[in-house]
């Protein structure tokens, strides 16, 4: 580079020293390897050099920077166009899966009225036990398509609370029965404790599914020993506590297992889909609650979940 | 690169005697070459809690931006138990001012610059006692 006086003055003076600086700091810089070379003494090289590194330094830096966050942008791109095809996957698989469901429910529903009034001889019993697998599975299948359906609703913001004054005392004891009809060999040794009543403007389904999937879970986990589950009343609030004695839960999991399709332990050990506790979450959030687990490893886990009760002129339904 | 380069450039850093090694580096370097090279420098000098370096920058062009970038990521690695550079630039005055620069952004402080071989060596020698 060709420099006028102007621009060999500059190396030699403070002034000088702080115009290539100024011109640094704004991304440009005008100092060569020709300037280099040519600079009048060792100090103004030496200054011009450091000045050079410097600003060749920032630019590298600046450069890896911007690829960095191009590459970052693209992944971030990639990602939400691969959350949202899974979710329109779900979301049509779940749907679509539902109508054959549906016409399979209604025909083993038929299909135990029948062989409850038939008289089917010899194999009666075998029968019956077979139907009543048949409708367990169905039962779970349609329990299964029905949370990927909620998370389609819950990520995409169409969770929809139907909120409605709703005693949470009987509301749990539903749930146990079912639980103890449908899993009789684990259930047997289900303690309900429970206040007299607790109301609160809930959304009663949404409520069942929760204390369903945390008893689920227990059920699951539990190791066939006894389970409390617990509905008391505190400071304004509602507290639902289910409690096992099975496996537990170590440190790292906590706040793990509250994720979407998370779980604390190996898939091949135990079904489902890892999404339970994930709903329950984000049902009890919606209604402005909180849900926590208290556990050891090998020690069971407590399940905690806190609703705020119906106050006058609570909010409308969401 | 091939198996015989490598050689070649692994060949360039060697232990002069327990807690001196010395590093020859070569004129145009690329982040593999320095890759390579301080690799074997931080290998080298893994056995002593301290040590010093000889670097020989006689021949070097000035490095690129993205070799100074991978020169710093090694050298800090060893700052701590490198007590000493003792760089031999001959009349070099650019690369002796690169040098002094990428040495103080990486927190090496203790930098001696040297006509000669012989000269850092000896140098090197009197402080390592």
């Amino acid at each position: 580079m060709r420099r006028d006086d102007s621009d060999a003055s500059r190396e030699l003076t403070a002034d000088g020293i702080l115009q290539h600086l100024a011109e640094i700091g704004a991304g440009r810089c005008r100092i060569t390897d020709d300037d280099l070379a040519a600079a009048p003494s060792d100090v103004s090289r030496e200054l011009l050099v450091g000045l050079l590194t410097l600003y060749e330094d920032l630019k590298y830096e600046r450069e890896l920077r911007a690829v960095a966050e191009q590459n970052s942008n693209r992944l971030v791109a990639d990602l939400r166009a691969a959350v949202t095809a899974r979710d329109e996957f779900l979301s049509v698989a779940s749907h679509e899966l539902r109508t054959p469901l549906s016409a399979l429910r209604l025909q083993s529903t038929l299909l135990s009225r029948w062989l409850a009034q038939a008289s089917l001889g010899e194999h009666e019993a075998e029968l019956r036990m077979h139907c009543g697998i048949m409708e367990r599975q169905v039962r779970r299948l349609e329990m299964l398509t029905g949370e990927l359906l909620d998370v389609t609703r819950i990520t995409t913001g169409r969770l929809e609370l139907h909120r409605e004054l709703v005693d949470l005392v009987p509301l749990a004891r539903e749930v146990v029965a079912r639980h103890a009809v449908e899993d009789s060999h684990d259930a047997s040794m289900i303690a309900l404790e429970c206040d007299a009543s607790l109301t609160g403007r809930w959304d009663a389904f949404r409520l069942d599914q929760v204390i369903s999937n945390l008893l689920a879970n227990a059920i699951r986990y539990g190791q066939s020993k006894p389970i409390l589950v617990a509905v008391r009343g505190a400071n304004g609030a509602a507290r639902l506590i289910v409690q096992d004695q099975g496996i537990g839960i170590a440190d790292e999991y906590k706040e793990r297992i509250f994720g979407q399709f998370e779980r604390a332990v190996s898939s091949h050990h135990y079904g489902g889909l890892g999404l339970g506790l994930w709903i329950a979450k984000q049902v009890v959030e919606a209604h402005g609650g909180t849900i926590h687990v208290e556990s050891r490893l090998g020690h069971g886990a407590t399940f905690i979940v806190t609703l705020p009760l119906a106050t006058p002129g609570a909010g409308e339904p969401r | 690169m091939t198996g015989e380069e490598r050689e070649q450039l692994l060949s360039q850093v060697f232990v002069i005697e327990s807690g001196i090694v010395f590093y020859r580096e070569i004129p145009v370097q690329s982040v593999e070459s320095v890759d390579l090279m301080l690799g074997r420098l931080h290998e080298l000098s893994g056995q002593w809690p301290e040590f010093i370096e000889v670097l020989d920058l006689s021949k070097v062009l000035r490095p690129s931006p993205a070799v100074r970038a991978a020169i710093r990521a090694w050298i800090k690695k060893m700052a701590p138990r490198m007590t000493h550079m003792c760089i031999i630039v001959e009349s070099n005055v650019i690369i002796r001012a690169v040098a002094r620069f990428v040495a103080y952004s990486m927190d090496v402080r203790q930098v001696s610059f040297y006509d000669t071989e012989a000269e850092a060596i000896d140098a090197a020698r009197r402080l390592r006692r």
